[in-house]
Formats: C-alpha cells, structure tokens, sequence
C-alpha cells in the first residue's frame, strides 16, 4: 500500500492514534449521523461513510488494528516529520491511565535517556548532629553526564611519552619500562600518534608525533643510553608544544615515566596550571622507590590523571593497556568540579573512587576529575570535619559545579546543591548509612592504616607500627582482600625482623591500599 | 567523645571505622563483597524468566530493529505482547549498578510505568525494592532480586 492510498482512519474519526475502543464507538456514531447516505445527499458523504464503516470495522478489531497501526506509524514515520505534539506512539489505550501524558514523546531517533546529568549523593548520616563539635561526616557523590549521543568509534590516540633517561635509570628501571613498552606499543592502531620525548637535565624530541611510528618509537626505545641528571621542566614544556599542535580530535595525553626527583620540581607545580588550563592530561608512573610520590601525585592529579606505581612489569603493561583502551572510548576529555563550603564545613579529604584512583590535596576548591568514558561515573568520596557546633534546624549548604568539556570544545555544564538538616543525636542513633558509603569509608580506613604504619616508622616506633599492619592485614583477610593481606603480612614480617621497612615495601602498601579503593568490579578487570 | 568497642580508643564522632584499629564502629554488611549481583524478571502472564547479572544495564521495550541505547542490552518484550499491552519500543531502562543496586528508569514511555503502584516520572531512575510489580503500559513484570 502506498501512502497515497492509505487512509488515515484516526484523522478521518478526529482521534489520536491510542484512542480507546469507546471512543472510536462513540466518535463513529457522532460522525455516521452527519455523514449516513440516508441523511446525507451529498455524493462525497456516501464516500464518507463508506470510510467511516472501515474505520471502525478496522480499529475495534485488535488483530486488524494492531497490523493497521504497524502501516501507519510507517506511513507516518516516512511521509512527515511529526512535530513533538504529533509524535506520540500509536499505543493500545489502557484503562487506568487515561492520564498518559499528553506532553510529546522523544522521538525515537534521538537520544532517549539521560539528557540530563545523573547525580547522586549518598551520606554518612542524615545531617550533622547539633552542637556536637569535631564531628566527622561522609559524603558519596557519584555524577554522570548526558550519554554520548550515539555509540562514537573509538578514537586515535595521541600518546606524548616523556621518558627519564637520567643515569640512574640504568638497569632495572630501563629494562622495565622497556619491556613495559614492548608488551604496549604493538596493540596501537596504525591511526594511534605516538611521540617520544627523553630527558636528563635536558629534553630531547627523539621520535615526532606521527601516525602508525609506535614501531619507530620501540626501536629508539630500545637504543636509548642512560645519562646526564634530571629535570622535569624542559621535557614538559616541550610535550605541552607537542600536545598543542595535536588534531584536536585527539585527547592530549602525557605520560610521564621517571624513577627520581629533580631540583626544579617547585617550578613544576607552579606551572601546573597553564597544562589543566589546556585541559592536557598527565599520568605518571614512578619506576623504582626513588621518585616523590607527594610530586608525582600532585602533577597528575591537579591534570585528572593517575599515579602508577610500576614495581614488576607484568603490572605496569597490564595497567597502561587498560587505560589505552579506556581512553581510546573517551567522551568527555577533561572535567573539573567546583565547590562552595559554608564556613562551618572543613574539607579533610576527598578520594576520586571512579572511574580512576585520584587523592586530591585538602585545601583547594576545585579539582580535575580527568576524562569519562561511556557507562562510566566520577566518583567522589568527601571527608568533613563539622568545626562549629552547629543548631538544630540550622541546614548546611554546600554548592559544587561540575564542567565536562568534550572532544568538539562543547561543555556540559551542572549545578549541584547539597543541603542537610541539622539533626538530634537520637537522629542518628539507629541509623546505618548505605552500604556503598561503609564500603568506601571502609577502603579508605585500610589505606589510613598504613599511612599511620608508616608515620609510626618515621618516629621511630616500630611497635605501633606493627600493631596498625596487624589490624590492616586482619582487616583485609576478613574482608576477602587475600591478596594485599598477604603483602600486608609479608611487610609486617620484615618489620619484625629488621624494626624498619623497605623504601619498595611502603610503597607497595602505599600504592596496594590504594587500588583497593577502585570498585570492586573494575579492579577485577585491571588485575 | 566515646571510645572504640574494639580497642578502647577514643574516637570522633560520627567515624565510621576507628582510626586506630580499623574496626567498625557501624554495622557492616557481611555480604559486602559479593561482586554478583543478580536479578530476576518475570513477564506473568508468560511464565517466561529471564536471569539478568549485573552490574548492567537493559533496555526493555519492543519490536526487531529498534536500536538499543550506549552500553544497553535489549529486551525484546514482543513475544509476550508486548504490543497490545501497550509497551512502547524503548519504554524502560533497568539498571544494576557495581554496588548491586537495581534501578528502573521510565524512558518516557507513551502508557507509562509503575512499580508497585507508583507511577514513574521519566528519566527519572527509581531504586527497585528486592521484590516489585513493574508494569510497563499493561504488561506486568516481576522483579525479583537474587543475590547477594
């Protein structure tokens, strides 16, 4: 049937397209008294009618009404465009809900879900009690943004490698990030750009930027001789150059490989701004015990990126390559989140949980959550400290603006109040906060416990350090994390035995505790 | 300030865990670390059930070739039909998230969604009960969570 011969009977009955068996019954009989032949002399009514019988034959018998509607969606769907009103599914009526929505429906090409930003807040409490000061209290953000709109092909890459080539790489640190980088580079897409930057006191371009050159960037890679000191400076002054000069549909990414600290590391931090202003993306990753986690941290984080602590290879490929392929789905390239807090409010800590590890330093306003791919959410952990008793039905108040910006330079942008009653202390008295909010507190108490291990160390005292160790390894084994259990207690042994720790040794806790804080799910995939 | 049941310490208020011994100062759940989550969706009128593992995401509506949203499986509710019932092509979006929580999600369908009598708002997820009545337009669905 073509649509020009097609009948449309809701037009012909005045009706819209999930109208009820009565009203056709009742629209068919207002319209057969106008239009009978019997009442009617006019030629075109007989017509009329004649319509009207096989409008209503048609639509009150639900097998014919049912392949009726498939004809006419199609007809409908190829000949005109409906306007939001008009677009409304031709759907059986349903009794109890003659209220269906008379507002349009999305047109079904388009995007359905998710036009709008999912946040969510879980907290420790209901509201802070009154008057009780210090008072600790948690809060869960999750936020993600609108969906891509269709499912985008994964993207080229563009890998900046900054490399540490100072003379103490010489060895085992060379030798693994060289194997690190054999086992990687062969899984790029011949459109993946890679370019190689090596540095000692100064930085040297030893592969450019070009398509399809990580074979290229293995083999200098592998001729690469260790010397001279460190500087951090001109290698990435002239990654941010590289970056600059990048197709712009490329997510700018730097990867920062060292196994030490270099004097100039102030300046660094100091220019940290311009590389979040040009949303670039650092992740470094420490080679050895040598390098300065508190620097390294702060240089990605303040980016989005990650710190990864790379003591076996195997560990080290195995975590580049996941985030390779996460990337690659990349939607959102960089993001920053803002936040006002009443006076009364201290942040203490806040923990990126999802979709990557970041600890973010306390006494700042603003933070880069870094790049989201499809299905994924940021995920913040916030510890307050309540500092001023505070009065019942007083309501704290804190406001954060999340800015996601996008491949194509757009910005999606949202505005998040958080408001919390002050409550009595019989409030919270019997209340338990949601699981996900005990499961990430939990995490966060495990890795506390080793960074209070290692404060005790650095007073000198072993024994206090040792029982924090005992309570973690405990902890984890009831918790089912077997695995930093036993590296927990393998530490522990070595504490027993020599009073002290190895520099490798606090930083596998560091950095082991650490992991624990992904969510379960994707850290099963990362391991 | 109180002090730690498990060590005696004083604590802060409102810690969760002790920051000297890491115990628990709340109730844990035992079954935190489950990472399965599943759940159960049964079409009544059918008997047909169908076993969803999460974490995941599904879209239920109906008819061949309507195209799914990112990272959703589809279900295809017209063999039970779906149609008639008044199931729109993407009604609902049910979700089990990492932590094992399921939601539902009205995708502004033409009949609307309910669960258990509660008539959804669109786009708006709704935090599924263990056990629930969905329905989408007339078609009546069972939710029923497994584990953990």
């Amino acid at each position: 049937m073509s649509a020009k011969d097609f009948v449309d009977f809701y037009e012909l009955l005045g009706l819209p397209p999930n109208a009820s068996r009565e009203d056709i019954e009742r629209a068919f009989r207002a319209l057969a008294r106008q239009y009978h032949p019997d009442l009617n002399p006019d030629p075109e009514a007989q017509e009329r009618f004649r319509l009207l019988v096989q409008a209503r034959e048609t639509l009150l018998d639900p097998k014919r009404r049912a392949l009726y509607d498939q004809q006419w969606r199609h007809i409908q769907g190829r000949t005109f465009h409906p306007a939001p009103d008009q677009a409304e599914e031709p759907t059986i009526p349903i009794p109890e809900a003659p209220e269906a929505p008379a507002k349009a429906t999305t047109p079904e090409t388009a995007p359905i879900l998710e036009q709008e930003w999912y946040v969510e807040t879980l907290y420790s409490r209901p509201g802070p009690v009154e008057n009780l000061v210090p008072q600790r209290f948690y809060a869960l953000t999750r936020w993600r943004p609108p969906a891509p709109p269709t499912r985008e092909p994964d993207r080229p890459l563009f890998l900046c490698l900054v490399v540490d080539r100072s003379t103490s790489m010489q060895g085992r640190s060379l030798q693994i990030l060289r194997r690190i980088l054999s086992q990687v580079l062969p899984t790029l897409s011949p459109q993946d750009i890679v370019a190689l930057i090596a540095f000692d006191d100064r930085a040297e371009l030893l592969v450019p930027p070009r398509p399809g050159n990580a074979p290229l960037v293995l083999q200098v890679l592998m001729r690469l001789r260790p010397r001279g000191a460190t500087e951090f400076m001109p290698p990435l002054r002239m990654a941010r150059e590289l970056l600059e000069r990048r197709p712009r549909s490329t997510l700018p990414w730097l990867l920062f490989f060292t196994d030490g600290q270099a004097y100039d590391q102030p300046v660094v931090l100091e220019w940290l701004p311009t590389l979040q202003k040009e949303h670039i993306l650092i992740d470094a990753f420490g080679l050895g015990t040598e390098w300065d986690e508190a620097f390294l941290e702060q240089m990605a984080t303040s980016t989005g990126g990650t710190v990864t602590y790379i003591h076996a290879y195997d560990e080290g490929a195995k975590a580049l390559q996941e985030r390779l392929v996460r990337l690659r789905r990349a939607y959102v390239f960089a993001a920053f989140l803002e936040w006002e807090l009443p006076p009364e409010i201290q942040v203490r800590t806040i923990v990126r949980m999802a979709p990557d590890i970041g600890y973010y330093p306390s006494g700042r306003n603003t933070i880069a959550l870094g790049p989201l791919m499809p299905g994924e959410w940021w995920q913040i952990l916030w510890e307050w400290d309540i500092v001023q008793p505070l009065p019942l039905h007083h309501r704290i108040h804190l406001r954060s603006t999340i800015r996601a910006h996008l491949p194509d330079g757009r910005v999606w942008s949202h505005t998040q109040d958080f408001e919390r009653p002050v409550v009595t202390a019989e409030d919270v008295r019997s209340y338990t906060p949601a699981r996900e909010v005990i499961d990430a507190v939990q995490r966060l108490s495990w890795h506390r416990l080793q960074e209070k291990a290692r404060k005790a160390l650095r007073e000198r005292r072993p024994r206090k350090a040792q029982h924090y160790l005992q309570a973690l390894a405990h902890h984890l084994t009831r918790a089912g994390e077997i695995q930093m259990a036993e590296t927990v207690r393998q530490e522990l042994n070595v504490l027993r035995d020599r009073a002290t720790l190895t520099a490798e040794g606090e930083k596998r806790l560091e950095y082991g505790t650490r992991r624990l804080l992904l969510p379960i799910l994707r850290r099963r995939n990362a391991v | 300030m109180s002090v730690c049941p498990h060590c005696q310490a004083p604590v802060v208020e409102g810690l969760l865990f002790c920051e000297e011994c890491g115990g628990p100062l709340v109730p844990v759940v035992e079954d935190m670390y489950t990472t399965s989550f599943t759940g159960q969706l049964s079409v009544l009128a059918s008997q047909a059930t169908l076993t969803l593992e999460g974490p995941g995401r599904w879209l239920l509506g109906r008819g061949r070739g309507t195209a799914s949203l990112q990272g959703a499986t589809f279900i295809d509710l017209s063999p039970y039909g779906a149609y008639m019932e008044g199931v729109s092509r993407r009604h609902a979006l049910l979700e089990i998230s990492p932590e094992g929580r399921a939601y539902l999600t009205d995708l502004d369908s033409s009949n609307g969604t309910w669960v258990d009598h509660i008539r959804l708002q669109p786009h708006r997820p709704f935090p599924l009960p263990a056990t629930a009545r969905i329905r989408l337009g007339r078609m009546v669905l069972q939710w029923q969570h497994l584990s953990p």
